[in-house]
C-alpha cells in the first residue's frame, strides 16, 4: 500500500461553541482521531450516538454549522483540502469527496424531479450541461440500478429504498474518489438496507470509491466493511479488519458492542414445553380498514355528495390495513410481531389497546371482548392493558418529574389512599425495573440517559400491574449496549409478574433472542407463526426466508453482501 | 445495568433545556434585558405616580401652555396643569387598560385555542368559525358604535379591545396544541385512562406557558396602543387621564398651532417607549422558542480551522 490515500484524517479535533452560557469550554467533540481509507476500501465508522462519528465526517466534508472549530489535516490523494477553511473545501466537494446524507426521504426537493436535482449537481459543477447532463444522469440511475424513466419521476413516486438509490446516485455524479455515508440504511427496512449495502459494495468495488460507512448497527458494518473503526466520547478505540474484530476484539467497549447484539445463530430450541396457560389475549379474524373511515365521516358531512356517488356505482373498495389476524398470547409469554414497516404491526397493537376502531372480528383480553366499547366503558379496562411506546423521548412529559410520571396512573384509577402512599407503590415501582427511586425520582426526563428514560416509561406502566403489556419496538430508539438492559427487564418481567408481553419490532434477531413465539406478519396478514429456533431454521414461507437472508449478522464470515 | 444508572448529568446546565429552559435563555439577550427594563421603569413609575408626581392633575399650577421650566419640567398643557404629573397619571391609567385588555384576549384565546386543537372536529369547526368572525370586525367602528350606544367609559375600551384582539392568539394555540395531543405522552396518558381535563390540564396547558407569555406581552403592546389611538378619537372616557387623552385634549386645543409641542410630545414618547420595550421582550421570546428564526443553515458564516499552536504532538 502506497502513501497515498484517499481519504487521509490526521489528528481531526472539532470543538463547538458552548450554546448558552458564554463563559463555558467549548465542547470537544471529536479527539485527535485518524484514520486512512484506500481507494476501494471500505471503513466503517461504528459507535453509539453522542459518539461524534457524525460530526467527523462532516468534518471531513466541511459541512460543520457555523458554531463548529475544526483543527488538524484532512488529506484527499495527499492534499490537504481544509487548510483554507470553508473557501478552500468548496473546489473538492462532490467532485473529491461526496457523501450520502441520513434521511433520503427528506433530501430531494418534492417539486422538481429526480433527474433535474442530479442535472443540477453536474451544472453547478460544470461536469456536463443540456444532452450530454441527461445522458448522464440516466447513466447514473442505471448505475444504481434504478428503472429507466426513473429521471422524469417525482421523489414522491418512489419508494424509501428507491430514493436512497437516488441519493447515492446523485452523490456519485461528478466522480468523487471519496464516498462518506451517514447512516445510509438506518431508516430502511431490513430486505431494503440489505439491497442498499450491496449496492454500495458493488459500486466501491467497481469504481474504486473509498467508502466511510457511519452505522451503530454492528451487523452492517459486518456485512458490508473491510475494516472497522470503533469510536467512543469522540475518539476511536479500536480499528481493525472486520474479522478481528468480531473474533478477537481487544477493547472492553468493542466486546461488549458485539455482545450486545444479537446473532441469529445463536438461537437453540427451547426445551422447556409451555405449561397448561390461559390466553390473556384472544384475537380473532380482526380486520381494520382505514378507507373505510374516512368514507362513513365524509358521508355524515355531506349527504349530497354520497347519494350521487352511490347512484355511479360502489366506492373503491378500502384497502383493509390489517386483515385475518388471529393471535393469542397466554400468561407469561413474550409474543413478537415482525414484519416490514407498513405491514400492520403497529395498527394491531392500536386496535387492541383500543386506539383504533375495529371493522370486525374479536379481541377478549382476559375473557373480556373490548371491541366496540366506548371510551368511558374502557377507562376501568385499561388498568389490565399497558404500553410501551418506541421513543422514551418522546413517551414522558419533560414538565413532570419522574415520581409523578410513575404516581399519575395511580392517581388517575384512584389507586392508593393518599400521596404517601402512592409515593411508596410509584417507588416500587421504580425500583422494580432498575431505577433507584431515592436518586432518580425527583428527576425531570431530560435528565436522564436514554436507557433510565424507557425505564420510566416502563414503571409507569407497570405500576399499575397490568395482566398484557404491549410494546412497540421498546429498543429501536436505544444504543446497543443498553438495548439488553431494557429486554433483559422485560425478560424478567413477565417471569416473575406473569405478564403477558406482546412485542413489535423490525428487527428480527432480537425477536428471536427473546421471543417464545414469532408471529411474522405481511401486508395486513399473518404469514407464519412459531417458535424462534423453528422460525430461523425451519422457516415455512418464502417471505420468512427472505426477511432471514436479510438479516445482516454480525459475523463477518456469516454471507457477505457481495 | 448499574452503568446506566451511575451516570450523572450536571442539572445546572441539563436543566436549561425544554420550553422553559428556552424561556429563560431567551430572557438574558440584551434586548430582552433592555425591554423588562423599559417595562420594569414604566411600572414603578405608575404604581408610585400618586406620590412621585408634583403637582395635582386636576388643579391648575401654573399658565396655559407654559413652556417646560426648572418649576414645570414639562410645561403646562391647555389648563395650566403640569404635564409632567399628567404623564405620570397618564401611565398609570393606560397600562392598566394595556394589562387588563391583553389578559382577557389571552384568557379568552387560549381557552378557544385549546378546546379547538385539543377535541377538533365540529367543535374546532364551531370555534375557527367563531373565531373568523370576530377577526374581521374592525375596532374603531365598533369603539364608535358602543361608545355612541352606552357612552365612552374606560370600561368599554377594555371589553372592545381585550374581545376583539384574542383572535390570533386562538389560532397559534390552535396551532400549537394540535400538534402536542399527537405527542406520545399524551397518547400514552389516554392509554392510561385519564380523562380529558386531566390531559389538558397536565400535559398541554404547561407546555403552552412560555407560548402564551410571549403573546400576552405582545398584546400588552398591541393594547396600549389601540388604548391611546382610541382615546386620540375622542372615544375614551373623556374625564380619565391616559397618555391617549393627554394627547387628544392638547391637540383639539390647538397645542399644534400654538406650538406647544410639550403637550403632545411626552405622553407619545412614552407611549413608543413602552411598546418598544414589551416587543423587545415579546419578540426575543419567541425567538427563544423557536431557534430556528435565530440560526440559518444559509448563513454566511462557517466553521473555521483552528488556530495552530505549536508543533507536532503538542499541536492544539
Amino acid at each position: 500500500m502506497t502513501e497515498r490515500h484517499a481519504l487521509e484524517l490526521v489528528n481531526l479535533n472539532v470543538w463547538f461553541d458552548p450554546r448558552d452560557h458564554h463563559g463555558d469550554k467549548p465542547a470537544h467533540t471529536v479527539k485527535d482521531v485518524s484514520l486512512k481509507v484506500a481507494a476501494g476500501e471500505r471503513v466503517g465508522l461504528v459507535g453509539e450516538s453522542g459518539c461524534g462519528k457524525t460530526t467527523t465526517i462532516l468534518a471531513a466534508i466541511g459541512l460543520l454549522p457555523a458554531s463548529a472549530t475544526v483543527g488538524g489535516e484532512v488529506r484527499i490523494d495527499g492534499k490537504n483540502v481544509i487548510e483554507n477553511g470553508e473557501a478552500g473545501m468548496r473546489s473538492h466537494r462532490w467532485t473529491d469527496i461526496a457523501m450520502v446524507f441520513q434521511g433520503a426521504m427528506s433530501a430531494f426537493n418534492p417539486v422538481k424531479t429526480v433527474g433535474w436535482q442530479i442535472r443540477e449537481a453536474l451544472e453547478v459543477h460544470g461536469i456536463a450541461r443540456g444532452r450530454i447532463a441527461v445522458e448522464r444522469t440516466r447513466e447514473l440511475l442505471d448505475l444504481v440500478g434504478l428503472p429507466s424513466g426513473s429521471d422524469a419521476k417525482y421523489p414522491h413516486q418512489l419508494s424509501g429504498g428507491m430514493k436512497q438509490r437516488a441519493v447515492i446516485a446523485m452523490a456519485l455524479s461528478c466522480e468523487p474518489k471519496v464516498l462518506l455515508a451517514d447512516e445510509p440504511t438506518t431508516a430502511l427496512d431490513v430486505v431494503v438496507q440489505d439491497q442498499v449495502l450491496r449496492l454500495l459494495v458493488r459500486l466501491s468495488m467497481d469504481l474504486g470509491l473509498a467508502l466511510v460507512l457511519v452505522t451503530h448497527d454492528l451487523g452492517v458494518v459486518a456485512q458490508a466493511c473491510t475494516r472497522a473503526a470503533v469510536m467512543r466520547d469522540g475518539e476511536i478505540v479500536e480499528e481493525g479488519s472486520v474479522d478481528d474484530l468480531y473474533r478477537r476484539p481487544a477493547h472492553p467497549y468493542t466486546r461488549k458492542l458485539f455482545e450486545s447484539t444479537p446473532n441469529l445463530d445463536d438461537v437453540r430450541r427451547t426445551i422447556e414445553s409451555p405449561g397448561q396457560t390461559t390466553p390473556l389475549l384472544d384475537v380473532e379474524d380482526l380486520r381494520v380498514t382505514y378507507g373505510d373511515l374516512a368514507r362513513t365521516t365524509r358521508r355524515r358531512r355531506w349527504p349530497f355528495v354520497t347519494a350521487s356517488t352511490k347512484v355511479q356505482g360502489p366506492v373503491a373498495a378500502p384497502t383493509d390495513a390489517v386483515a385475518n389476524v388471529s393471535m393469542a398470547v397466554a400468561e407469561g409469554e413474550l409474543v413478537a410481531l415482525v414484519g416490514q414497516s407498513g405491514c400492520g404491526k403497529t395498527t394491531t397493537l392500536q386496535a387492541i389497546l383500543g386506539m383504533q376502531p375495529v371493522r370486525s372480528g374479536s379481541i377478549r383480553i382476559d375473557g373480556v371482548e373490548i371491541t366496540g366499547l366506548g371510551a368511558r366503558a374502557w377507562r376501568p379496562l385499561r388498568r389490565n392493558v399497558q404500553m410501551i411506546y418506541q421513543d422514551p423521548y418522546e413517551a414522558l412529559d419533560g414538565r413532570l418529574r419522574v415520581i409523578d410520571t410513575v404516581m399519575e396512573p395511580l392517581v388517575v384509577h384512584r389507586i392508593g389512599n393518599d400521596r404517601r402512599e402512592r409515593r411508596a407503590l410509584a417507588a416500587e415501582s421504580l425500583a422494580d425495573v432498575g431505577l433507584d427511586p431515592d436518586v432518580l425520582a425527583g428527576r425531570y426526563p431530560h435528565e436522564l440517559s436514554g436507557g433510565q428514560r424507557q425505564r420510566a416509561a416502563i414503571a409507569a406502566s407497570l405500576v399499575l400491574r397490568p395482566r398484557l403489556l404491549l410494546a412497540d419496538e421498546p429498543v429501536s430508539m436505544l444504543d446497543v449496549s443498553v438495548r439488553t438492559g431494557v429486554l433483559e427487564l422485560l425478560d424478567r418481567l413477565r417471569r416473575e409478574h406473569r405478564m403477558g408481553i406482546l412485542m413489535i419490532t423490525h428487527d428480527l434477531s432480537t425477536a428471536a433472542a427473546y421471543a417464545d413465539r414469532i408471529i411474522v406478519m405481511r401486508e395486513g396478514r399473518i404469514v407464519e407463526a412459531g417458535e424462534p429456533w423453528q422460525i430461523v431454521h425451519e422457516p415455512a414461507d418464502d417471505y420468512t426466508r427472505k426477511l432471514l437472508a436479510s438479516v445482516p449478522s454480525p459475523d463477518p464470515q456469516h454471507h457477505r453482501a457481495s | 445495568m448499574s452503568e446506566e444508572i451511575t451516570v450523572t448529568t450536571r442539572p445546572d446546565v441539563e436543566r436549561r433545556r425544554g420550553v422553559w429552559g428556552a424561556l429563560r435563555t431567551a430572557v438574558a439577550t440584551p434586548p430582552a434585558i433592555i425591554g423588562l427594563i423599559v417595562i420594569g421603569l414604566f411600572l414603578l413609575v405608575s404604581v408610585f405616580s400618586p406620590l412621585i408626581k408634583p403637582y395635582s392633575t386636576s388643579v391648575p399650577s401654573c399658565e396655559v401652555f407654559e413652556p417646560p421650566s426648572g418649576r414645570h419640567w414639562l410645561g403646562c398643557d391647555d389648563g395650566g396643569v403640569d404635564m409632567l404629573s399628567l404623564v405620570l397619571q397618564g401611565g398609570q391609567v393606560s397600562m392598566f387598560v394595556g394589562f387588563t385588555a391583553a389578559v382577557i384576549a389571552i384568557a379568552i384565546g387560549a381557552i378557544f385555542g385549546v378546546l379547538s386543537g385539543y377535541f377538533g372536529g365540529w367543535v374546532d369547526t364551531v370555534l375557527m368559525r367563531i373565531t373568523d368572525y370576530f377577526m374581521v370586525i374592525p375596532q374603531i367602528v365598533l369603539m364608535i358604535v358602543v361608545a355612541a350606544v352606552w357612552g365612552p367609559s374606560l370600561n368599554h375600551v377594555i371589553m372592545v379591545i381585550g374581545f376583539l384582539m384574542w383572535t390570533s392568539t386562538a389560532r397559534v394555540v390552535r396551532a400549537q396544541v394540535k400538534s402536542l395531543r399527537e405527542r406520545v405522552y399524551v397518547r400514552r396518558a389516554v392509554s392510561i385512562g385519564a380523562s380529558h381535563t386531566r390531559i389538558i390540564l397536565t400535559h398541554i396547558v404547561p407546555q403552552l406557558g412560555p407560548l402564551l407569555i410571549a403573546n400576552t406581552v405582545l398584546a400588552i403592546t398591541l393594547a396600549i396602543f389601540n388604548e391611546t389611538a382610541l382615546a386620540f378619537l375622542g372615544l375614551s372616557d373623556p374625564t380619565a387621564v391616559t397618555w391617549g387623552t393627554i394627547m387628544e385634549h392638547a391637540f383639539e386645543r390647538g397645542a399644534i398651532s400654538t406650538g406647544a409641542w410639550w403637550a403632545i410630545v411626552p405622553a407619545g414618547l412614552c407611549v413608543a417607549a413602552l411598546i418598544v420595550g414589551c416587543y423587545l421582550v415579546g419578540n426575543s421570546i419567541e425567538d427563544g422558542l423557536n431557534p430556528r428564526l435565530r440560526s440559518s443553515y444559509l448563513s454566511t458564516k462557517s466553521w473555521r480551522m483552528r488556530p495552530l499552536v505549536g508543533r507536532g504532538g503538542d499541536a492544539l
